[in-house]
């Protein structure tokens, strides 16, 4: 019951930071991707299991929310989490470098599939060049936002 | 160990099934997911409505320092009224004059009313990358429908595809979805205007090779369709290409309008 409190209050953090920053933005640039964030941080920690879950809700609401079509995000979220959490699963040791690597793999997988869709589907509005240009760019993005994230977090640990 | 892989693979499956449903219900029903978020989209809405007010207070607040409140007002009306005179000239009356001339000389004439334009401010852009659509924070409410066009002083933006209370979603004629009916000024040759999913290009599909259209020629609205007007201004051909092995030429076309400074914007209310 506290972890799905704390799941929505962050979730509700990542789609004001989306919706507050991110919708000031111009047609057509980057921008990072908070939900991707929250579910590859929910992955990381809790396992595939979770990863699934949590992919499938944020890509859900991130659906009803946003997207010309339902379940694609729900789609594409629940692969990245299930992966998340499996490769964490293998992993035991936690550093950084491995936490910049797995979120900018996370994007771009994310991204590659919602390019895959997008062409089945035909929901973008952008020609597959310059969703390629969005999809590396928004994965430095969500890198470098990692960054901070993670150090507050170990941080906190020592702290605490 | 086989056991716990069968599990986890029968798990994603399982959420991926549900997903995969959802996609082509979706998908068979397209007007199903933005009928829903009409319905139910005080949540974004107040977020973004939030974020708008913040700016604007913000905004405000720096201007307050510079410049008297009452010029920033004045400065706001005279603004829209310039853009509405600017596209009004730009628009109706070169087209009518054009139309006018034509029509005399087949003697018919057939009397055209002026555009009725809602001014309207762009409040926001789609928070994520991949979707990328405009929001405008005027509404059903303020007379806002589905499928009005949007442009500014300087040529067609797009339409209104979204629909909320306080707020509306255009697609920009730069969108992939997004195909226009549109003519050739000078040769009267019409053709489909489809964005490219780029900034500052799109295409003109389904023309001819015997077509003689050049770089240069200002591209308007063919009216053909029901959606679009007659006569808005939309580009000018930038690039063409023909290739004698195929029916149709390749045209590309630069829109007037620039999609990177984007601020207020005239809603066509006919």
């Amino acid at each position: 019951m506290k972890k799905a409190i704390i799941f929505i209050i962050l979730f509700l953090i990542a789609l004001a930071l989306q919706i507050i920053l991110m919708g000031g933005l111009q047609i057509g640039r980057g921008r990072p991707d908070f939900f991707l964030i929250l579910l590859v941080l929910w992955a990381w920690y809790n396992g595939w299991k979770e990863g699934v879950i949590s992919g499938f809700i944020i890509g859900i609401l991130e659906d009803i929310l946003f997207s010309p079509l339902w379940g694609v995000n729900a789609f594409t979220l629940c692969i990245v989490g299930f992966l998340v959490g499996e490769i964490r699963e293998k992993v035991y040791e936690e550093n950084l470098i491995l936490l910049l690597i797995i979120m900018s793999s996370a994007t771009i997988i994310n991204g590659f599939l919602l390019l895959f869709l997008s062409s089945v589907f035909h929901i973008f509005s952008f020609s597959q060049a310059h969703l390629t240009f969005l999809i590396l760019l928004t994965s430095l993005y969500n890198s470098l936002l990692i960054l901070p994230i993670f150090i507050i977090k170990e941080g906190l640990r020592k702290s605490g | 160990m086989e056991k716990v892989l069968r599990l986890k693979v029968f798990f994603l499956i399982s959420f991926l099934s549900i997903s995969f449903v959802l996609i082509l219900v979706s998908n068979y029903k397209r007007e199903l997911p933005i009928e829903a978020r009409e319905r139910s989209y005080f949540f974004v809405e107040s977020f973004q409505r939030f974020s708008f007010n913040l700016k604007t207070e913000l905004t405000r607040f720096i201007g307050n320092i510079y410049q008297a409140e009452k010029l920033r007002k004045e400065n706001q009306i005279l603004k829209e009224k310039i853009d509405k005179l600017t596209f009004r000239e730009e628009n109706y009356y070169r087209e009518i004059l054009s139309a006018n001339e034509r029509l005399k000389k087949m003697l018919e004439f057939k009397k055209r009313q002026a555009f009725k334009l809602i001014p309207v401010e762009v409040i926001a852009y789609s928070p994520f990358s991949y979707f990328d659509n405009i929001f405008i924070g005027k509404g059903k409410e303020k007379g806002i429908e589905k499928n009005m066009v949007v442009v500014n002083a300087k040529g067609l933006v797009g339409r209104i595809i979204e629909v909320y209370p306080h707020q509306a979603k255009i697609l920009t004629i730069l969108d992939k979805r997004s195909k226009v009916g549109v003519r050739d000024e000078n040769t009267r040759d019409i053709a489909i205007l489809q964005g490219k999913g780029e900034e500052e290009k799109c295409e003109l599909i389904y023309l001819s090779n015997k077509v003689s259209i050049k770089v240069g020629d200002k591209v308007i609205t063919s009216g053909l369709g029901g959606v679009f007007p007659k006569g808005i201004l939309v580009g000018e051909i930038s690039l063409v290409k023909k290739n004698p092995y195929r029916l149709f030429q390749y045209v590309e076309v630069r829109p007037y309008v620039d999609f990177r400074k984007l601020e207020e914007l005239l809603v066509v209310k006919e």
